[in-house]
């Protein structure tokens, strides 16, 4: 056991600690009316330029949600066009727990890639793809 | 940048390897005007000496239950330990460089 060996940190600014793999990671992703969004496979950061901190520098704050395809790419490596990625901006989001709560309804979140290129390019060709059906 | 791309990487003090990114730590803030939940920022990096890492957390929660499980996985990640943001001299996808001196805290996770 290691944790009584090291001190606490010291007093922090007023708010709450949260570890990204342990309590955000893979969590479900659930709108306004609890539909099912998708899962948090990753979480995007302010760019962080060529990584070196000088003293002084401002913590990176926690900008979009990704989610989307990336089993292959976890199991293989690799990464898609960062255009590719599902983004949800964290500002949407209006609740944590056991899953993620959004504060808007699922079809205001940005569809993803890979759906958009479907729907343009093969559901559209279909007879009677161009409008919902009756 | 992303998560997936700082996790498992090498951390580094002095050049000498002190262990590998197991986590990131964020600091929520009460209140950020016009959202519902604050912005977080980046208060630390968890570090472990070695590549098992952790698993659901055992060693920065006060879990000891079941027993067995509890310690083991506690035991696997002996050595953690959470390194602040003003600690770190390099962090993206370059690598992550602790500063000379930066201070071990404790991995666990205040109540």
């Amino acid at each position: 056991m290691n944790m009584p060996q090291l001190p606490m940190p010291p007093a922090r600014p007023e708010g709450r600690l949260l570890d990204v793999r342990l309590s955000l990671l893979d969590r479900q992703v659930l709108d306004v009316g609890d539909e099912p969004v998708g899962v948090v496979d990753d979480v995007e950061f302010d760019d962080a330029g060529d990584g070196v901190l000088a003293p002084g520098t401002p913590p990176p704050q926690l900008r979009n949600l990704v989610h989307g395809p990336i089993l292959l790419e976890r199991i293989f490596g690799g990464r898609r066009p960062r255009a590719h990625f599902d983004r949800i901006p964290w500002s949407a989001v209006a609740e944590l727990g056991s899953a993620v709560r959004l504060a808007v309804e699922a079809s205001a979140v940005p569809v993803g890639w890979l759906e958009g290129w479907l729907a343009t390019n093969v559901i559209r060709r279909i007879p009677g793809g161009r409008h919902v059906p009756r | 940048m992303f998560l997936a791309d700082l996790l498992g990487r090498p951390v580094l003090q002095s050049g000498q390897r002190v262990g590998f990114l197991t986590d990131l730590r964020l600091l929520i803030p009460a209140r950020t005007p016009g959202q519902q939940l604050g912005t977080p920022s980046v208060y630390g990096v968890l570090v472990c000496p070695r590549r098992t890492g952790s698993f659901l957390g055992f060693e920065r929660r006060d879990l000891d239950a079941p027993l067995f499980l509890a310690r083991w996985f506690r035991w696997r990640a002996r050595g953690s330990f959470l390194v602040l943001w003003e600690d770190l001299a390099q962090c993206g996808e370059q690598g992550v460089e602790l500063r000379e001196g930066a201070t071990r805290w404790s991995p666990a996770l205040p109540p």
